[in-house]
């Protein structure tokens, strides 16, 4: 009897302990009721009804963002629309900054997908976020009064946020073109008297900061770890004329960069850069400019914001055009649209969300967002409403005639590392041979494209008019072969 | 599983036949495993089962395309990155078990006699076992900087260098930064176990062998170490598989580089997984990743197996 009763305690026990660890386990009820293809990914079906709100009920919309620079202003506006719209829609505004575009499909496979989520030119393949119907068109949303702030025609890019008629995204505002930004003192120090015009003049400058610095103030800086090869020698490549893909022929080729990669290495050797470059994040190299240890570094707009509020600048700092090769514009200078709002295919209420997209690009957002220093508008119709004396370092980073948002090449996975990753290694003050990693780097992603083109995956881009500083008229074709 | 089916077999008919407990299932048995093996199955099993299927697929995170033997043939012959990885692993995993090891055992040992405040000293030893490895490694990041990090400030300041050292930026020495934080975070985890280990040998064998004349040393390579080595078969074990699995400081400390000097299995195949954020924006190979791991998994089996064998004499106690 003792036996039978001991063994009905154990088994209470453990069949209690079973279901709160089943109850864990399990996913929260009816997340979405939106159906479900093969892989995980979901079929566009609006019915009617959808979008319809029910009387009395409150409409949550998700907005994902991966922007955490302008968090606080942000979190203001979204604060300020649920206020004023109590009762009808509420938004709950989230922001994921690692593995964010990675959690935005893993959120669509497992229905836990925002409604809304902010992005940017280059940040996914626009065409398989597409195809997969990870995302739908703004089309039938758009209203005539969203027209009159923003310029469709002129804010559509194909490939980028656009795909034929279809818009995907309208970007706000604008990614300026890097730009050089400079420590005054320093360079009074070491007596220059202006920013350099050509790369071999930066290299020589960063040298002459080095040798007046004492072993505290260094030439140049770039953050390894952060995007390094992004921030001051791709750009100077793209305005002399140089890029990863050959557009007229339809194919990679990376042959151009060996000069920018030498001048990059003869830094290292030299001592010009600041010590730890190689693994450096970008937050590090900020704070080191910011405290006046940084001749040089390159970013775009948003470093107004950093340099002012972030890591508010002990010193005097300038910002200057990106040097070229030998002084010559010959290409364009890479913009890049962005903070764009789109719209997921599992969204619960399209009308709602659409209304939220409109409040977060309205003149009454973008304004303020602009005055604060986060970003260049993409509209002309908020330029104009901005109170320009609040922008004035922003003003420095504003439009130039060469800068353009490049024609969307083919993205293809390699076997190996990435081309970014490839050049930036072969900047590094080691043996490897430049002409040779050049060589393979540009076989290995044509072998990559060629395969992935007979894949499906991806269309060759070929432009025959291609012209390295104006590509707005050119003839775009895609080939699947 | 079928070991596991065995052993509950095995078990199931000894209760059958024991005096008390005649035929039928023991509920009580089976609602206590069932937890732990719905566990296993949903967050163990299933992933690796899902993940199988993609080892045959391009797979981007959402849309596939079948390639057959493709990613094996690339694992096999074209991927120098990765076995410059497999090498790598091992080359840490030697070098944090050779430091790690030794000073727990040695540690534990210490701590294992009547010393003032030897609880204050164990758990001050045990605290980077609990604190994340992704927090304790941005702190030795900056401890580390080149410039103004707290090390090279220090060193520079008794005069044993003259420049700032560049500890995880240098090929020739970013492997040993790496383990040096590898074993600041690890060895207090296996001083507990060898405490635990030591305190279940008994006070009379030492006592006797002190009768007998024995110093203090020849107690510790007579009785301590052999008696230490069912204890120190499992700790060695973990120890192994813990450390061929490792990169999550390593992805804090280093992403892998310098040129790939600091790349392991682990690391790459998460790279390979979830994207690397300094990379270009190539997309991810979740097919190619999870035969990366496949193939890491089968060498860390092959290891673990290897190890084992090799430990059988560990089992005997004196």
């Amino acid at each position: 009897m003792k036996l039978f009763k001991k063994k009905w305690v154990t088994g209470l026990l453990t069949a209690t302990l079973l279901g709160t660890t089943l109850v864990g386990c399990s996913s929260p009820a009816n997340s979405s009721n939106a159906p479900k293809s093969e892989e995980g990914t979901i079929k566009k079906e609006v019915s009617k009804e959808e979008g319809v709100k029910e009387k009395g009920k409150e409409e949550k919309v998700l907005v994902w963002t991966n922007n955490r620079h302008d968090a606080e202003y942000m979190q203001q506006v979204v604060a300020d629309f649920n206020k004023k719209h109590e009762g009808e829609i509420n938004i709950e505004f989230v922001i994921n900054t690692d593995n964010y575009i990675n959690l935005i499909t893993m959120g669509i496979s497992s229905n836990q997908a925002p409604d809304i989520f902010c992005t940017m030119a280059n940040q996914f393949d626009l065409k398989s976020f597409a195809d997969s119907n990870i995302i739908q068109p703004l089309n039938p949303y758009i209203t005539e009064e969203f027209k009159q702030i923003y310029d469709l025609k002129a804010l559509s890019y194909e490939a980028i946020n656009t795909l034929g008629e279809d818009i995907y995204y309208v970007p706000t505002a604008q990614r300026s073109g890097n730009r050089l930004i400079y420590n005054k003192e320093l360079f009074q120090k070491a007596g220059i008297a202006a920013p350099p015009k050509t790369l071999p003049e930066l290299v020589e400058m960063a040298k002459k900061i080095t040798e007046v610095g004492g072993g505290v103030q260094y030439g140049v800086g770039m953050p390894g770890q952060s995007f390094a090869f992004s921030r001051l020698i791709e750009p100077s490549a793209q305005v002399s004329g140089v890029g990863p893909y050959d557009y007229v022929n339809g194919k990679y080729d990376f042959s151009g960069y060996k000069p920018f990669i030498e001048a990059t290495r003869q830094m290292f050797t030299e001592g010009s850069m600041i010590p730890g470059a190689a693994t450096m994040k970008v937050d590090p190299l900020r704070v080191q400019f910011s405290e006046g240890n940084i001749g040089m570094y390159s970013n775009a707009s948003q470093e107004v914001g950093v340099l002012t509020d972030q890591f508010p600048a002990k010193m005097e700092w300038g910002v200057a055009e990106i040097p070229s090769l030998d002084g010559q514009i010959k290409g364009a200078l890479s913009a890049l649209p962005q903070v764009g709002w789109a719209m997921t295919t599992t969204v619960k209420n399209p009308e709602a969300a659409w209304k939220v997209i409109e409040y977060l690009s309205s003149l009454e957002v973008m304004v303020g967002y602009v005055e604060k220093g986060y970003s260049l508008p993409s509209s002309s119709v908020v330029m104009e409403k901005v109170d320009q004396s609040k922008i004035s370092k922003l003003a420095e980073f504003g439009k130039k005639d060469y800068e353009s948002v490049y024609p969307q090449f083919p993205q293809v996975t390699p076997q190996g590392k990435g081309w970014k990753d490839v050049l930036w290694e072969a900047c590094l003050p080691t043996d490897m041979d430049i002409d040779k990693t050049l060589e393979e780097l540009t076989k290995s992603y044509n072998e990559a494209l060629d395969a992935e083109v007979k894949m499906g995956k991806v269309k060759r881009l070929i432009i025959k008019d291609y012209d390295p500083l104006n590509f707005s008229n050119s003839t775009y074709t895609y080939l699947n072969e | 599983m079928s070991t596991l089916t065995s052993g509950f077999n095995k078990y199931k008919s000894k209760l059958q036949n024991s005096k008390g407990i005649k035929g039928g299932w023991d509920i009580p048995l089976i609602l206590m495993m069932l937890p732990t093996i719905v566990l296993l199955a949903v967050v163990s099993i299933y992933p690796f089962m899902w993940l199988l299927k993609y080892v045959f697929y391009d797979y981007n995170g959402f849309k596939t395309y079948f390639i057959g033997l493709d990613n094996f043939k690339r694992v096999f012959t074209n991927d120098p990155i990765y076995w410059k990885s497999v090498v790598h692993t091992f080359e840490y995993a030697f070098l944090k078990l050779l430091f790690t090891m030794p000073i727990s055992l040695m540690v534990a040992v210490v701590l294992n006699h009547h010393l003032k405040g030897k609880n204050l000293f164990r758990i001050i030893f045990f605290i980077p076992t609990v604190i994340s490895a992704a927090v304790y490694s941005l702190i030795f990041y900056f401890i580390y900087s080149p410039y103004n990090g707290i090390l090279n400030n220090m060193l520079m300041e008794w005069g044993w260098i003259t420049a700032p050292i560049d500890w995880l930026g240098s090929s020739a020495i970013a492997m040993s930064s790496v383990v040096i934080v590898a074993i600041w975070g690890g060895f207090g985890n296996y001083m507990i176990l060898f405490l635990a280990g030591l305190q279940s040998i008994s006070q009379e064998v030492y006592e006797s062998a002190d009768i007998d004349g024995a110093s203090k040393v020849q107690s510790f390579f007579q009785i301590t170490i052999p008696m230490l080595g069912p204890i120190l078969k499992v700790v060695l074990l973990l120890a192994i598989t813990t450390a061929l699995k490792d990169y999550q400081s390593i992805m804090v400390l280093t992403g892998g580089g310098p040129l790939d000097r600091t790349q392991v299995m682990f690391l790459y195949v998460y790279q390979l997984m979830f994207g690397n954020e300094n990379s270009a924006a190539g997309q991810l190979q979740i097919g190619y990743g999870a035969t990366v791991g496949l193939v890491s998994s089968i060498i860390i089996g092959i290891a673990t197996a290897v190890f084992l064998k090799l430990s059988k004499k560990l089992d005997n106690i004196y």
